[in-house]
């Protein structure tokens, strides 16, 4: 049967592949020559992380230190991008800011493809009564307009709401109040529709052969949604996933636009584009620029990294160049 | 297949049900109503308790909800609270508004998406391939909200004049309402090709794959096309869910857009109406929403059956 | 997945904006706008061109107004949105105020002109009343004009006015209105024994009577049969513009009433107030000179200079109070060392650079900037107590340690994000300044009705408040009956123990010595008195004040029969000056 499935083209978990570093560093080489868009896209993730790990140290200024002074100056060799409205260095903003792209984003996007994926694949494997049930649920779920359930989370959770992963100790360490709140709501309105793509991905997959055999030979569902049907819905959930990544940042910036984000002064990039950058981007464009290019740059490498890990992880196009 | 239908159809209501008790649950527990608004608002004395008397507002959850239940059932989706405006009026008046932004942003996306979708993936991993995809990612990067300031900032450079403050309904004159509604439906649209695009063009590849695809395409110019609108039609599979998922945006608007744009949308109304507390016409636009919702997910399930047939005989028992 | 638009809610509201049915929106936009309401055009005390070529009207040779054309304005500049209603004795909102001015009168309006300073509400002068006598100090008799009639427009076609409608919109006013605490607050009862007479008795004597009466919150006339014929949203006054009709989200639109009882007024055939306030898009209609004026902000005023060469741009008072708020009962909050280190600690001149970019800002005082009340902390008339204006941090410091904190302490400063980008952007500004002498404020934004119904009321569970306290002043007692003093529903202060407002007798005093001094410059004189006091004790914080900015083409606009630019504050703007303004190019 193992065979079949490989020449087949799915996998099946449980395949451990020795992997010995040298082999492994060639083979992120061999990654990196053969998908270079999505090496560029996996040197931004880790910039994004390695910014918001290290921010207290790669930023020049404090992110809320004013300098009264130098208002609206655009970008020098002492504020690399420029200041703001309030005569804050933008650089060290943008910095900081990469702890919540990186906190909401990756953090929202996680909790939305395993609430998706686990949605998605009890609902379209199991069938019958749970899924008609949980399909009810999920419409339930998704006539809730993403506005109403931001307002409403804002609204009640309110103030407080800690800190994620030990982020949230205080203002260097990062956003401290509502980032926790913020990536549950992201999670669960992005969760909403991925859950239906990944159903009808589930759906195909169930159909083919050799779940059915494995079904005959007596497996039980839970083993085979976790060792036949998750493994061939990855792909789908991860292109889901880095798709939403970008969504998650877009979303971040819009809810700050409503000041529903984290609160000010701790930047988002999102809020940096927000208010007094929309009246005075057109005239400062430095402003804009920053955050602008940041959340795009942020947002394509995304999508491009998980073009190239899909292409890799789906090994029926192995081989083929 | 009719019986799974039947079975779809009765199970509408008791998803609305839940969906609006949820909601008037929430709302209910939100701090502050409409009455506090007003008292805080105003400079002299209000009665709050005669006012949320008079209002309805001192009724217990159950008894709000019922009566409202029964009221809706009646026709009557109740008035604003401030103001006592019909709340169907503005229903009339603003739904139609969002449904023609959101059709028109759809029928972008796919227009563009769709065949760059299908190109991308046929010459995958060429230029063409790579400039498709970095075109489809840069629409969906750049955030909608700035894009559109800087469209109506911009215009009067541009075009020699600003966009339209007054809104025209598409019956009363057609050109007027394109004028109107092209710049806020391009942004839309293409920022949606983005995802769009890429979900096209990875299912393609996934159709393109399989073996006696790859057979057929072999063998020639005129098997071609017969691949491609087969492959073309098994790939639209999970691009009809995406546009499912669009449906709640279509009924909830872009508040955004619609007030860059000064479009009187449903998106303004719900922002406006959770902010200020009207109760009714929350319940009544996510009302409006679920019943949308539900009945697209019931048309989208019924074309998956359609467009395979795997689904159809293996999905639901 | 990512679906198109499935998270757009984003209001501006902050804009993003905004949008609003109430009395947020207008303190958002007047916060931008620097307090000028309607149409907010600043005081022609400053006119200011961008820079570019000169404009041919730089100097003002009086031309005949020319009668004719439809102006296209917003309905009030930043602040322009739907109006919930068109009945101004059914809602609150400013919105509902604002377009009465166009179709219905009151007994009396303020005068506007050239020298008159745009928000100096002392000044009244008749609207249907003619003249007036003051016999008692608690009674008012109006005499009407003559032949006044309603709207040549069914049902009413042009009937004259009658005692009937008189007391008819009286008695909605005490009796329906949500703003009748203002009204009873000085209002006995409202008599009309003929139809051209009206007695007005007051509980006491009431120094600001006519201002308030005039006041566009409160008393316009209605025809009395406004409910039986429909009449709420298709109103018929006797006002300078009969009402043609409301596209929601669109504009609302009047034409001129050809028998109103000013000859030759209003110029205009026809208006058009447009209920977008996005700034982006006035902007862009000023440049396209579909707006031949806007009201604007200081906050957008590098923009507009930069699009508009040659747009002519008027600076005005910012009489919004905006303030930072606290719960007394909540130490250190009771203690006026605390707040007093509060506001030694802000850095107002480094607030005003970054927020008014006219550089024609100035403080507020604990009255904002209305005149002609307001005493400038930075006058040395103020006296000693204008020291607690500039910014002090070892002062700060050692008054913090004095009162027990030797180390500084740590604030929540709660807030609502809606009332726009130029409000949070000072909300920030008082954060980071206040930090130098150890206020360490954690900010702590609010849902707006969440705020309205507990912060605003000064029932602040654990820190301390900023926002706007009020949209549209009138009068200082407007301002002390309303903000501070404890008898109002809706002070915005809590507590009541020994540090409260609600202990002070000294101030309740002068509140009501202020509230009963008929001669003008006497009260003027107390209420110097009052701000000065106000100053030491800091029971709410005032910021700073930037200016209020609009503008207009002057090619295109003329303002009476001079020419001479001018303006008015409040919401009745219409009837003060849009009467006076004509088109150039009809």
């Amino acid at each position: 049967m193992a065979v079949e499935q490989r020449a087949l083209g799915y996998r099946t978990v449980g395949q451990r592949v020795a992997a010995p570093l040298g082999v492994m560093v060639r083979g992120l080489w061999r990654f990196a020559l053969r998908k270079p868009l999505g090496a560029f896209g996996a040197l931004v993730l880790l910039m994004v992380v390695a910014m918001a790990i290290f921010a207290p140290w790669i930023a020049r200024y404090p992110y809320d230190e004013l300098h009264l002074s130098d208002i609206l100056k655009g970008p020098s060799l002492k504020y690399f991008f420029g200041t703001d409205q309030n005569g804050r260095d933008i650089f060290s903003r943008i910095v900081y800011g990469a702890q919540v792209t990186a906190v909401v984003g990756l953090g929202s996007v996680a909790l939305s493809a395993i609430i998706s994926g686990v949605v998605g694949i009890v609902s379209g494997y199991l069938g019958g009564r749970v899924d008609t049930i949980l399909q009810r649920v999920v419409d339930v779920w998704m006539s809730f307009p993403a506005l109403y359930l931001l307002l409403t989370f804002a609204a009640i959770l309110g103030t407080a709401g800690g800190g994620v992963l030990g982020i949230g100790r205080g203002p260097d360490w990062g956003p401290n109040i509502k980032g926790m709140s913020l990536i549950i709501t992201l999670g669960i309105i992005l969760a909403g529709g991925s859950s239906r793509v990944v159903r009808s991905a589930v759906l195909a997959i169930k159909a083919q052969p050799f779940v059915e055999a494995a079904r005959v030979t007596g497996a039980g569902p839970l083993y085979i949604m976790l060792r036949h049907i998750l493994p061939n819905v990855l792909p789908v959930i991860i292109v889901l996933a880095t798709l939403q990544l970008g969504v998650a940042v877009l979303a971040e910036a819009t809810v700050s636009f409503l000041g529903f984000g984290i609160p000010p002064p701790f930047p988002s990039w999102g809020q940096m584009l927000a208010g007094r950058a929309r009246e005075l981007g057109p005239h400062y464009p430095w402003i804009v620029l920053a955050p602008g290019a940041a959340i795009f740059l942020t947002v394509y490498a995304f999508n491009m990294l998980g073009d190239a890990l899909r292409d890799l992880l789906d090994p029926r196009l192995r081989g083929m160049r | 297949m009719t019986a799974y239908v039947i079975r779809r159809l009765l199970l509408i209501f008791p998803t609305l049900l839940g969906v609006t008790l949820l909601v008037a649950a929430i709302l209910r527990l939100l701090p502050g109503d409409v009455v506090d608004i007003m008292v805080s608002e105003s400079a002299g004395a209000i009665d709050p308790q005669q006012l949320r008397h008079e209002l309805g507002l001192d009724r217990g959850f159950l008894q709000f909800y019922w009566d409202w239940l029964t009221d809706i059932l009646r026709g009557d989706f109740g008035k604003t609270f401030r103001g006592g405006r019909p709340i169907v009026d503005e229903l009339r008046d603003r739904f139609p508004v969002t449904l023609e932004l959101g059709l028109f942003a759809l029928l972008i996306s796919a227009l563009v998406a769709i065949p760059i979708g299908v190109v991308a993936a046929i010459r995958q991993d060429t230029i063409l391939d790579y400039i498709s995809r970095s075109f489809a990612i840069g629409a969906l990067a750049l955030p909608t909200f700035w894009i559109a300031t800087l469209a109506v900032v911009f215009a009067p450079r541009f075009f020699g004049k600003s966009f339209p403050l007054f809104y025209t309904p598409f019956w009363e004159n057609p050109w007027a309402n394109i004028q109107h509604v092209w710049a806020p439906a391009l942004i839309l649209g293409l920022a949606g090709a983005g995802p769009l695009m890429r979900l096209t063009r990875s299912q393609m590849l996934e159709v393109l794959r399989q073996d006696y695809i790859r057979t057929a395409w072999s063998k020639g110019l005129r098997e071609r096309v017969v691949v491609l609108r087969h492959a073309l039609k098994n790939a639209m599979i999970p691009v009809v869910t995406f546009l499912g998922l669009s449906i709640p945006a279509l009924v909830g608007g872009s508040v955004v857009m619609e007030s860059i744009f000064v479009l009187p949308g449903m998106g303004q109304f719900l922002m406006r109406s959770l902010l200020e507390r009207e109760y009714l016409a929350v319940l009544a636009i996510n009302l409006l929403v679920a019943v949308v919702v539900v009945f697209a997910n019931l048309a989208i399930d019924i074309t998956y059956a359609y467009l395979d047939p795997r689904v159809r005989f293996g999905g639901e028992h | 997945m990512g679906v198109t638009e499935m998270t757009e809610p984003s209001s501006y509201w902050q804009r993003f904006w905004q949008r609003r049915l109430s009395r947020r929106a207008l303190m958002k936009g007047m916060l931008l706008a620097g307090g000028a309401a309607a149409a907010s055009l600043g005081v022609a005390c400053e006119e200011e061109k961008a820079p570019a070529t000169p404009s041919p009207a730089a100097v003002r040779t009086p031309v005949p107004p020319k009668p004719g054309g439809t102006v296209r304005a917003p309905l009030v500049g930043l602040s322009s949105a739907n109006p919930p209603t068109l009945d101004n004795y059914k809602e609150l909102t400013y919105l509902a105020k604002i377009p009465a001015a166009w179709h219905y009168s009151r007994l009396l309006k303020y005068k506007a002109g050239p020298d008159i300073d745009l928000f100096d509400y002392s000044q009244v002068e008749g609207d249907l009343a003619e003249r007036w006598e003051i016999p008692e100090p608690t009674v008012l008799i109006f005499h009407l004009r003559p032949n006044i009639r309603f709207h040549n427009k069914p049902p009413l076609n042009g009937r004259p006015l009658t005692r009937d409608d008189i007391l008819f919109s009286a008695q909605r006013m005490s009796q329906e209105s949500p703003d009748r605490g203002t009204w009873l607050a000085f209002v006995d009862r409202v008599e009309a024994p003929d139809d051209r007479t009206v007695r007005i008795i007051l509980k006491r004597p009431y120094a600001p009577a006519l201002t308030m009466l005039a006041n566009p919150e409160l008393f316009w006339i209605q025809p009395k049969e406004i409910k039986e014929a429909n009449l709420q949203e298709n109103p018929i006054g006797t006002g300078p513009f009969i009402f043609e009709g409301f596209e929601k989200d669109v504009a609302i639109r009047w034409r001129k009433n050809p028998d109103y009882y000013i000859p030759n007024r209003p110029f205009v055939d026809r208006w058009e107030a447009s209920v977008v306030g996005d700034p982006s898009t006035i902007i862009a209609n000023l440049k396209t000179k579909t707006f031949p004026f806007a009201g604007l902000a200081a906050a957008v005023f590098p923009t507009a200079q930069a699009e508009l060469p040659g747009f002519t741009f008027t600076f005005s008072k910012n009489a919004v109070p905006t303030m930072t708020y606290f719960n007394f009962d909540l130490q250190p909050w009771g203690d006026e060392r605390v707040r007093q280190a509060f506001s030694l600690a802000m850095d107002r001149e480094g607030m005003l650079k970054a927020l008014d970019p006219t550089g024609k800002g100035g403080y507020h005082s604990a009255i904002s900037q209305l005149p002609p009340w307001w005493l400038d902390p930075k006058s040395p008339d103020f006296g000693p107590n204008a020291r607690y204006f500039q910014r002090n941090v070892a002062e700060a410091k050692r008054l913090l340690e004095a009162a027990g904190y030797p180390n500084g302490l740590d604030v929540k400063m709660y807030y609502t994000p809606i009332y726009g980008a130029a409000f949070n952007q000072l909300v920030e500004l008082v954060a980071a300044t206040v930090k130098d002498a150890g206020f360490r404020v954690t900010l702590v934004p609010q849902e707006y009705a969440a705020y309205l119904s507990t912060t605003f009321r000064g029932n602040i569970r654990d820190g301390i408040a900023t926002g706007p306290l009020m949209g549209s002043p009138v009068d200082p007692e407007h301002i002390f009956s309303t903000i501070y003093h404890p008898d109002s529903p809706r002070h915005n202060w809590g507590g009541t123990g020994p540090g409260s407002i609600a202990q002070d007798k000294t101030l309740l005093d002068m509140f009501d010595k202020q509230r009963t001094e008929l001669d003008l410059q006497r009260r003027i004189a107390l209420v110097h008195d009052i701000q000065r006091y106000l100053a030491q004790k800091m029971y709410l914080v005032p910021h700073v004040a930037p200016a209020g900015v609009s503008g207009y083409w002057a090619d295109m606009v003329g303002w009476g029969e001079k020419d001479v630019w001018f303006s008015k504050g409040g919401y009745a703007w219409a009837a003060e000056v849009g009467i006076h303004v004509w088109l150039k190019g009809a």
